[in-house]
C-alpha cells in the first residue's frame, strides 16, 4: 500500500492494493507518461483535501486552472516502481467456467465451458477435492458454479510460476418472493398445456 | 422367429435413401450429446424417441429426417421424451417445434406443479456460461403451451398411439404402448426433484433422478415387435424398473426382434428375464455409448452380457471421447500434465445404426446399415 495514499484511507472510499494496482496498471496511455485514472481513483482524487498553497504561490498562479479541470483529466500520481514490484501479479492463460456434475470421495466431476476460446466445445474432467481450500470445500455441491484459471504468477521476488486456481462463484440466494413467483408461474404453465 | 441380418458399413449415399412405404425402420443416433431413436412405422409415419445434438449443434433426428427427404411436420406422429436427463433431451424443443402435428409423450411427473416450479426457478438464475440446466425443458413446456399439442402421459401398458392397418402400405395395424414408469416411480421422481428453496444458494440444475423413472416403449406392427428400453434399469423394488414391467399383468405380449438396449449397456440396465420373456431369439440389439466426467458405459461386463444372448449387437460409436488438451496453450497443457488431469470432450463422435426390414413381402428379414463410427460388437 502506498503510504501517501493510505493516510486518508479511513475517510475515503475503501482503497485496496488490488484495486489501486488494477486501475493504475491498466490506464489509457494517452501521452507518454500521462495516465487517465479509472472511475475508482477519480472518486478517490475528488475526495482528497486540497494541499495548502501559500499566498505567494497563489499570486503566481495565472488562474485556478487546475481546480477547474474535470477530475478525470488530472494526472494520476505515479506509484513508485519499487512499490509496484512488492506485489504479485497474475496473468491468466486459460479460464473456464464449470459446474459440479458429480462428487466422489476424493474427486468431483465437472463440465467446463471454455471462456478463453468460446468456440471450443465443452469439456469434462475430474478434479481432486484436496486441491480446494477449506472455504471452497464448503461451496462444493452438485450444480455449484466455479471459475478455473491456469496462468502465470510473478512473485515480488521476480519469480515466475504456473498456478491453477479454482474459485467458486458466490451466487445469490433464492428469496421467498422468487420461490412464490415461480410457484405461481408453474400453475399457469401446467394449465396452459393440453394434458391427456 | 429366426432373425437374419446383413450388416454393412454404409456410405453417405446409402444413408440418405428413405425407407419404402411398407418398410419398417429403427434408427439409433448418438451419442453426439445424447441419443435419439427414429422408427418408421410405415407410409411415412415416424416416431421419434428422445433427442440429441449433431456435433454442429443441430437436432440430430431432424437432420436425419431431412437427409431422407422427409417433411418432419407431416411425417412425425409421435415424439417421446423418455426422461429428463441431459443426454436424452438436447434439441427436443427444436424437434417439437418442427413437428406441430405430433403428439408428445412424457412421464406423468411432467404434469406436476412442483416440477414446473423447479424448472421456472432455475431458469431465472443469473447468466452462467454452462446454462441453467433447465433451458431445454422450459422451452419444451413453453412450446407445448403455445402450440396446444397434446402432452400424453406415459403409464404402464398405456396405448399411446393406434393406427389402423389400412393406413399403412404394409397393411398391418400399428400400436405403441408405454411400459413405464410405474406410479411408485412417478412419486419417487417428484421426491427426488432438485427443488429451489428459499435462502439456498442458486446453482445450476443437475440431473438427480435415477434412470428407472424413464419411459420404455413397446411397438407392435403386425407381428413385428420392437422394444425401446430407454434408460430403464433393474432395481431391487418389484414396483420399479424392469421388475415392474415384467410383473405388469396387462403389458402387451410378444417377442421383440429389435431391442434398444437400456442405459447404454450398463449392468444395471440388464435383466435376464427381459431377454427370456420380452425378446425374440437372437434379436438385433442396438446401443449408444455414454461418458461423463471419467465414467464410461458400456463396460466389458455389460457387453459380455449382451453378446451372450445375441451376435447381433451394434453400437453407434466406440466408447470414450477425444481429449481436448491440444486446443490449449502449451503452458496450460503442461500444468494439466503436472496435475495429472485429462480434459475430454463432453460431446463425443456421433454415429448411427439403422435396421430395416424387407417390407410387407419379408417383414422378418432385417438389414443393418452403419453410419461410421458405428460398428458391430463381436462376442
Amino acid at each position: 500500500m502506498s503510504s501517501a495514499l493510505s493516510l486518508k484511507q479511513s475517510t475515503l472510499p475503501a482503497l485496496t492494493d488490488d484495486r489501486l494496482v488494477q486501475e493504475a496498471s491498466s490506464p489509457v496511455i494517452s501521452n507518454g507518461d500521462d495516465r487517465t485514472p479509472g472511475p475508482f481513483i477519480r472518486r478517490y482524487l475528488a475526495a482528497l483535501p486540497k494541499p495548502p498553497i501559500s499566498p505567494a504561490a497563489r499570486d503566481n498562479q495565472a488562474s485556478s486552472e487546475a481546480d477547474s479541470l474535470p477530475v478525470n483529466s488530472r494526472v494520476l500520481p505515479k506509484i513508485p516502481a519499487l512499490q509496484m514490484k512488492l506485489r504479485s501479479t497474475y496473468h491468466a492463460l486459460q479460464e473456464w467456467e464449470g459446474y459440479v456434475q458429480s462428487i466422489g470421495e476424493e474427486e468431483f466431476g465437472v463440465v467446463l465451458c471454455d471462456l478463453t476460446s468460446p468456440q471450443n466445445a465443452k469439456s469434462t474432467t475430474t478434479l481432486p477435492i484436496s486441491d480446494l481450500t477449506d472455504e471452497e470445500r464448503q461451496a462444493l455441491d452438485l450444480g455449484s458454479i466455479f471459475r478455473w484459471t491456469i496462468g502465470y504468477e510473478r512473485t515480488p521476488a521476480g519469480q515466475k510460476k504456473r498456478v491453477s486456481r479454482i474459485i467458486f462463484r458466490q451466487m445469490p440466494q433464492w428469496t421467498d418472493a422468487e420461490i412464490a413467483a415461480s410457484e405461481d408461474a408453474a400453475k399457469k404453465q401446467t394449465e396452459s398445456i393440453v394434458w391427456d | 422367429m429366426p432373425q437374419k441380418s446383413k450388416p454393412k458399413a454404409s456410405s453417405g449415399t446409402d444413408w440418405n435413401i428413405p425407407p419404402k412405404p411398407d418398410q419398417i425402420e429403427v434408427t439409433l443416433l448418438g451419442p453426439g450429446f445424447g441419443e435419439a431413436v427414429l422408427v418408421h412405422l410405415g407410409s411415412n409415419q415416424w416416431l421419434v424417441v428422445d433427442s440429441c445434438l449433431h456435433p454442429d449443434n443441430s437436432s440430430a433426428p431432424l437432420r436425419y429426417l431431412s437427409s431422407l427427404g422427409v417433411d418432419a411436420k407431416q411425417g412425425v406422429v409421435l415424439i417421446t421424451a423418455t426422461h429428463w436427463h441431459g443426454d436424452h433431451i438436447a434439441g427436443l424443443a427444436e424437434l417439437l417445434k418442427a413437428c406441430p402435428n405430433a403428439i408428445f409423450v412424457c412421464s406423468s411427473a411432467m404434469k406436476s406443479d412442483e416440477l414446473h416450479a423447479m424448472a421456472i426457478a432455475y431458469s431465472r438464475q443469473p447468466a452462467v456460461a454452462n446454462g441453467t440446466g433447465v433451458a431445454e425443458i422450459q422451452e419444451v413446456f413453453k412450446t407445448l403451451g403455445a402450440s396446444k399439442q397434446v402432452a400424453r402421459r406415459a403409464t404402464p401398458s398405456r396405448k399411446l398411439l393406434e393406427i389402423a392397418a389400412k393406413q399403412s402400405a404394409h397393411g398391418q395395424p400399428i400400436e405403441i404402448f408405454s411400459l413405464s414408469p410405474s406410479d411408485e416411480e412417478i412419486n419417487l421422481s417428484l421426491l427426488n426433484l432438485t427443488r429451489a428453496k428459499s435462502r439456498n444458494t442458486k446453482k445450476r440444475a443437475v440431473d438427480r433422478n435415477p434412470n428407472h423413472f424413464s419411459v420404455a416403449l413397446w411397438i407392435s406392427i403386425g407381428d413385428v415387435k420392437i422394444l425401446l428400453g430407454a434408460d430403464l434399469e433393474n432395481v431391487a423394488s418389484p414396483l420399479s424398473g424392469w421388475s415392474a414391467v415384467l410383473n405388469e399383468p396387462t403389458r402387451p405380449k410378444g417377442n421383440a426382434a429389435i431391442f434398444k438396449v437400456p442405459h447404454h449397456g450398463s449392468e444395471n440396465g440388464y435383466d435376464a428375464k427381459v431377454w427370456e420373456e420380452l425378446l425374440a431369439h437372437e434379436p438385433h440389439a442396438v446401443l449408444t455409448p455414454w461418458t461423463l466426467c471419467g465414467r464410461i458405459l458400456p463396460q466389458a461386463n455389460g457387453i459380455n452380457l449382451l453378446t451372450s444372448h445375441t451376435p447381433n449387437v451394434f453400437m453407434t460409436a466406440p466408447v470414450g471421447t477425444p481429449k481436448t488438451e491440444h486446443l490449449l496453450h502449451p503452458a496450460v497443457r503442461a500444468e494439466l500434465r503436472d496435475q495429472k488431469q485429462r480434459l475430454k470432450a463432453a460431446q463425443p463422435a456421433m454415429g448411427g445404426v439403422r435396421i430395416r426390414n424387407g417390407g410387407s413381402s419379408d417383414p422378418h428379414q432385417w438389414t443393418v446399415d452403419l453410419l461410421p463410427p458405428a460398428f458391430q460388437i463381436s462376442s
